[in-house]
C-alpha cells in the first residue's frame, strides 16, 4: 500500500477546504476525510450551532451559522496573509458540501463561484438539468465539481465489476436488489421525508446504488417503477447486462422476518443469480478513500454522476404501473399510510 | 425538549434503560437520525406550537406525559420548565437548571400551582470518586479545613463562540456553563460557602476562591487550549481534568457514562434532585458572573496568572 507515499504528497501542499452543513449527519465523515488526506478546514457553516465535533478534527477551524457571514469570511481570505491560528492562507482550495439535497445545487455554485473545485454528497444535484447548468458554471470558474459516489470504491462491488466486465458479452445477469433501512416517524418531520428537498426515498436512500448498478452493468434501457411512496420504490432496471428487481424501503414492517427477529432494523441484500454478493461491511474508510482519489485527480465528476440522477429523477416522475411484469418480491407487501396522514 | 443537541442522546438512553417511553420530542434543527437507535415511534416536531399541539392532544386523551426532559441551551430551560409543569408534566432539566436565583422562586410558585415536580441533573453526586470523598470530609475530624486546587480545561474551538455557548446571555459565560455541576459537588461535599472571590474572569477562562465550610478551594476553568499544562499539550490531548487535595490527586476521570441513567432511575424512584438542591450552585454562579474580578491578589490558582487571550472575534 502506498499510503504513505499519498500521505506525503498531500502534506507538501496542504489544501483549505471549507464544509458547508458541518452539523449533519455526515459531516464527521468529510471532516475525517479532510484530516485524513492531511488537510485543513478552515471555515465551516451550519444554520444549527451543536457542532462540538468540529474540537475533534479542526478546532482552529472559523465556524458560521449565517450564510453571508461564511461568504465575507472566505472573500476575506482571499485579501489577507496567511493566518497563524489554523494555517490557513489565501486560497480556498475545496469546499465541501454536505447540506440537504436540495441545496447541494446552490452551494455548489457558490464553492465555484467562490474559485474552489466543490466535493458534494450524493445525490450531487435532484435532476438531470441541473448538472448541464452546473457544467457551464464549471467552464465558467475553471473550477471542478466532485461526488462521493463510495460504492465504487467498494472491494465487494470492484470485485463484483470486474466478475461482470470478464464474463462472456452477451450475458444478462439477474439481479435482485433489497435494502430497507428503518427510520422513524422523524424522518417525516425532517428534510429526508419533503420529495421535494430530499427527492424521495429511490434519490435519498438508494442513488447510490443505482450508481452502483449502471457503473457494474451499463446504461439503462428500460426502467420501470411498480411501487412509489412515501416509504419505498420498487422497480425493475433493465440494463445492458443486467436485469435487475430493487425494492428500496425505510419502513421496519418490510423486513424480513429473520431480520425482525435478530432484532435488526437494515437489510441489506444483492443477489445475483440466486447467490448473495457480500458488501456489509467495508464502508468506514470511503469517504477517505473518496478524497484520496480527488486529491489525486481521479474523483467522480459531473458526467459520472449523471447516469444515477437520471435515473431517479425519472422514478421520482414515472407512474408506478402496479404488480404487473416482473417485479421484486417485495413490492407486494401491504401499503402503509403515510404516519401524518399525508 | 432539545432531541439534536450534543447531550440528547444521554437522555434518550437514560429514557430507554429506564423501561420508559418517548412519545414526543422536539428540536428546531432536524438531524435526529440517533432516534432511530431508542425511540422511531417517537413524534417529532421542528415547531414549538406542533409539539405543544400533540402533547395537548395526549392529555386531553388522558395519555398526556409524565415527564417532560429538557436539554435545550442553558437560557431556555426557564421556559421549558415552566412549560412542562403547565401541561402536568413533572420536569427533568439539564444543568444549570436555571441562570439566575430569582428563576428558582418563580419557578418554586409553579411547582406549586401545577402540583408537579422539577428536577435536575446533578451526576457528580453519583459518581463514586465523589461520593467517597464525601465520606472521608464526613467521617474525618470535623474541624479540619480542606485546601483543594481544582482545575478543569476543556479545549473548544472557535466554534464555541459562534453557538449560543459562547454568549454569556446565553449560556451564563464558563463558570456556569463547563463549571456549574463542580461548584455542586464542591458545595455538596464541603458545605456551605463563606466567600467566593473572582480573581481572573473573560471569554475563555474563570478563575477563583471559595471558602466553603469545610474547604478553601482555588480553581481555574478554562476552555482555551493554550492554558493547558505544557506536558498534557505535548500529548496532543485537549482535556486536563485535576482535582488536587492537600497535595494529593483524586481520581475521577471516567465513571461519567452511565450517570444520566442513574440520575434518572433516583428521580423515578423519587429521590431525584429539585429546586432545592439546584439552588446553591446557582447562586455561586450568578454570583461569579456578576462580580468584578480583583486580580491576582489574595490566595489564587496558580493558573489564574496565566497570559489572558483576546477573544477570537475581537469582541
Amino acid at each position: 500500500m502506498c499510503i504513505f507515499a499519498r500521505y506525503f504528497k498531500t502534506l507538501i501542499s496542504v489544501k483549505n477546504f471549507a464544509l458547508i452543513g458541518a452539523a449533519g449527519y455526515i459531516a464527521p465523515r468529510h471532516m475525517k476525510a479532510i484530516k485524513d488526506t492531511g488537510n485543513n478546514l478552515c471555515a465551516a457553516y451550519d444554520v444549527f450551532d451543536s457542532v462540538g465535533i468540529i474540537d475533534s478534527y479542526f478546532p482552529n477551524c472559523s465556524f458560521f451559522t449565517q450564510f453571508e457571514l461564511l461568504e465575507r469570511h472566505l472573500n476575506k481570505m482571499k485579501h489577507s496573509p496567511v493566518n497563524s491560528e489554523n494555517g490557513c492562507s489565501q486560497v480556498l482550495d475545496y469546499a465541501a458540501v454536505c447540506t440537504p439535497n436540495y441545496l447541494h445545487d446552490a452551494h455548489i455554485r457558490f464553492g465555484l463561484r467562490a474559485g474552489a473545485d466543490v466535493i458534494c454528497e450524493k445525490p450531487l444535484v435532484l435532476n438531470p438539468w441541473n448538472i448541464d447548468a452546473l457544467a457551464k458554471i464549471e467552464q465558467e470558474t475553471g473550477k471542478r465539481v466532485y461526488n462521493i459516489l463510495q460504492l465504487r470504491l467498494h472491494d465487494a462491488i470492484i470485485a463484483l465489476k470486474k466478475r461482470v466486465d470478464e464474463a462472456p458479452s452477451d450475458k444478462i445477469f439477474d439481479v435482485d436488489l433489497t435494502y430497507i433501512t428503518s427510520r422513524g416517524n422523524w424522518y417525516y418531520t425532517s428534510w429526508k421525508g419533503d420529495e421535494r428537498k430530499s427527492g424521495g426515498v429511490a434519490t435519498n436512500i438508494g442513488v447510490h446504488f443505482y450508481d452502483m448498478l449502471t457503473w457494474v452493468f451499463g446504461k439503462v434501457k428500460k426502467n420501470v417503477v411498480h411501487v412509489s411512496s412515501h416509504d419505498r420504490v420498487a422497480g425493475f432496471l433493465d440494463l445492458e447486462k443486467a436485469r435487475v428487481r430493487y425494492f428500496l424501503s425505510i419502513n421496519e414492517d418490510n423486513l424480513p422476518q429473520e431480520a425482525k427477529a435478530a432484532g435488526k432494523r437494515t437489510y441489506r441484500s444483492l443477489m445475483m443469480e440466486g447467490t448473495d454478493v457480500e458488501f456489509s461491511d467495508g464502508f468506514t474508510e470511503l469517504h477517505t478513500n473518496s478524497y484520496i482519489k480527488i486529491m489525486n485527480g481521479q474523483g467522480f465528476g459531473l458526467e459520472e454522476a449523471r447516469g444515477s440522477i437520471e435515473i431517479v429523477h425519472d422514478i421520482r416522475y414515472a407512474t408506478p404501473q402496479g404488480l404487473k411484469g416482473d417485479y421484486h418480491p417485495f413490492a407486494a407487501l401491504e401499503c402503509t399510510k403515510h404516519p401524518f396522514g399525508w | 425538549m432539545g432531541a439534536a443537541g450534543y447531550i440528547a442522546p444521554r437522555h434518550l438512553k437514560a429514557i430507554k434503560e429506564t423501561g420508559n417511553n418517548l412519545v414526543a420530542a422536539v428540536d428546531p434543527f432536524d438531524s435526529v437520525g440517533i432516534m432511530d437507535s431508542y425511540f422511531p415511534e417517537c413524534s417529532f416536531f421542528r415547531e414549538f406550537e406542533l409539539f405543544d399541539r400533540h402533547l395537548s392532544k395526549l392529555k386531553s386523551d388522558g395519555t398526556g406525559a409524565d415527564y417532560l426532559s429538557v436539554c435545550s441551551p442553558d437560557y431556555l430551560h426557564d421556559a421549558h420548565i415552566r412549560y412542562g409543569l403547565k401541561i402536568g408534566s413533572n420536569v427533568i432539566s439539564e444543568k444549570p437548571l436555571v441562570l439566575n436565583p430569582w428563576n428558582l422562586d418563580a419557578l418554586e410558585k409553579a411547582e406549586k400551582e401545577s402540583g408537579q415536580r422539577v428536577f435536575t441533573i446533578l451526576q457528580m453526586r453519583y459518581h463514586k470518586s465523589i461520593i467517597d470523598l464525601k465520606n472521608m470530609v464526613e467521617n474525618g475530624p470535623q474541624d479540619k479545613i480542606y485546601n483543594m486546587d481544582l482545575t478543569y480545561i476543556t479545549s473548544r474551538g472557535s466554534w464555541f463562540f459562534t453557538s449560543w455557548k459562547g454568549d454569556v446571555r446565553k449560556s451564563g459565560g464558563i463558570a456556569t456553563n463547563i463549571g456549574i455541576h463542580f461548584y455542586d459537588m464542591l458545595n455538596w461535599v464541603f458545605g456551605d460557602v463563606q466567600k467566593s472571590v473572582v480573581n481572573v474572569k473573560s471569554h475563555d477562562r474563570v478563575a477563583g476562591y471559595i471558602e466553603f465550610k469545610r474547604a478553601r478551594v482555588r480553581y481555574f476553568l478554562s476552555i482555551n487550549a493554550a492554558t493547558l499544562p505544557e506536558e498534557i499539550l505535548s500529548k496532543g490531548q485537549r482535556i486536563y481534568r485535576s482535582f488536587n487535595l492537600d497535595g494529593q490527586e483524586i481520581e475521577f476521570t471516567d465513571g461519567f457514562s452511565d450517570l444520566h441513567t442513574e440520575s434518572y432511575k433516583k428521580i423515578l424512584q423519587g429521590e431525584g434532585f429539585g429546586i432545592t438542591e439546584a439552588r446553591k450552585s446557582i447562586q455561586i454562579v450568578y454570583d461569579i458572573r456578576n462580580s468584578t474580578p480583583v486580580g491576582l491578589k489574595g490566595d489564587y490558582h496558580p493558573f489564574a496568572a496565566k497570559e489572558v487571550a483576546q477573544h477570537p472575534f475581537g469582541w
